[in-house]
């Protein structure tokens, strides 16, 4: 039985400033999660992502988060994806400052 | 206070402008990130969760009052105007931009300091008791000793690429401020990698040990200090050190 694909995101660190980016469906890179291309298909996924790493003159490391749909577009399921996203968590001094 | 030499002035510049020119031929595509990482590695820059992060050495914990002005500047200039000390008496600036970094080594070079050697599977930045010169308790003081183990150990060939990081802590007090313990296991694998691979004494130049590498059975030649492997009869420490 085949296993259900988790909708996940391209992501990476800017090679410039090692901020954390992702890829949007008109292949830019974006700073903001919920702009981020939601793929719910693992085959396009797994095309995505080598998309994502012939752009090594623009980002460092690709690979597929998970994600989850919302109202306001995709959102990080998991911790790590959470922080990356949002910015450190002991207090505001990451993406969290600019996006105020 | 960490003096340089004309020799670690040459070298640490060298090194800095090596780097300029290694991040421009990343920007170019003629290196590659598998290529670039082991660079930026030596020379203290990890890409981490949120950002780039450089972690500068400060010999044996000790910093003057233009270094730690210089690296207020390099904050302000290139960071979010602050800076995290480390345990280990290093300081990382979290979020510099991997195009200013060279200019960053350049600002550290101009008050005798570097990132060399603050990363990767090497010897690390030697730190010391903070309270080193001015302990009540002090039996001798550290730093001279923290002072020989940079020169000996920064650049040195043999041990750029260590299969895990080793870490050197000096003390020279009974209070074990300097967390000296911490690497009682490293010790036990370096003390076997010793017997294992060097059974003969290593003796060293004191100025720049590693230049005119020689090995000799006996005791130490004019102008050599030997790095033996004399057992630690120090009261309390476990013979598993030696």
């Amino acid at each position: 039985m085949a296993h259900a694909f988790t909708p996940k995101v391209v992501t990476a660190n800017a090679l410039l400033d090692g901020d954390v980016v992702y890829l949007t469906p008109d292949d830019r890179w974006t700073r903001q999660f919920h702009k981020a291309e939601l793929i719910d298909d693992e085959a396009h996924a797994q095309i995505r992502l080598l998309d994502a790493e012939m752009r090594h003159a623009e980002v460092v490391g690709p690979y597929l988060a998970d994600a989850s749909a919302t109202g306001a577009g995709p959102h990080p399921v998991q911790l790590r994806e959470t922080f990356r996203a949002f910015g450190p968590s002991n207090y505001p001094h990451g993406k969290q400052v600019a996006t105020r | 206070m960490c003096r340089y030499s004309d020799f670690d002035e040459k070298f640490v510049r060298e090194r800095a402008a090596q780097f300029r020119a290694q991040v421009a031929r990343r920007f170019n595509g003629s290196l590659s990130e598998d290529e670039l990482r082991p660079l930026r590695l030596m020379n203290g820059l990890y890409l981490q969760l949120h950002a780039y992060m450089l972690r500068v050495a400060i010999a044996y914990g000790m910093l003057s009052a233009a270094q730690m002005r210089q690296l207020a500047m390099i904050a302000e200039r290139w960071d979010k105007g602050y800076g995290h000390f480390t345990t280990r008496q290093n300081i990382q600036f979290n979020w510099p931009k991997l195009g200013d970094v060279p200019e960053i080594l350049d600002a550290l070079a101009d008050v005798q300091m570097h990132a060399i050697q603050t990363s990767g599977n090497t010897v690390r930045n030697v730190t010391a008791d903070h309270f080193a010169g001015a302990a009540a308790d002090e039996i001798e003081d550290p730093r001279p000793y923290g002072e020989l183990l940079r020169q000996w150990s920064t650049d040195h060939p043999e041990f750029q690429f260590l299969p895990r990081k080793f870490k050197i802590a000096v003390t020279g007090s009974p209070k074990d401020r300097a967390v000296t313990a911490a690497g009682w296991a490293a010790r036990r694998w370096w003390a076997a990698a010793f017997a294992a691979f060097c059974p003969r004494r290593i003796c060293c130049p004191i100025s720049r040990p590693w230049s005119t590498p020689t090995i000799c059975s006996g005791g130490a030649t004019t102008g050599t200090r030997p790095v033996s492997r004399s057992p630690c009869t120090r009261p309390g420490w476990p013979a598993s050190v030696n």
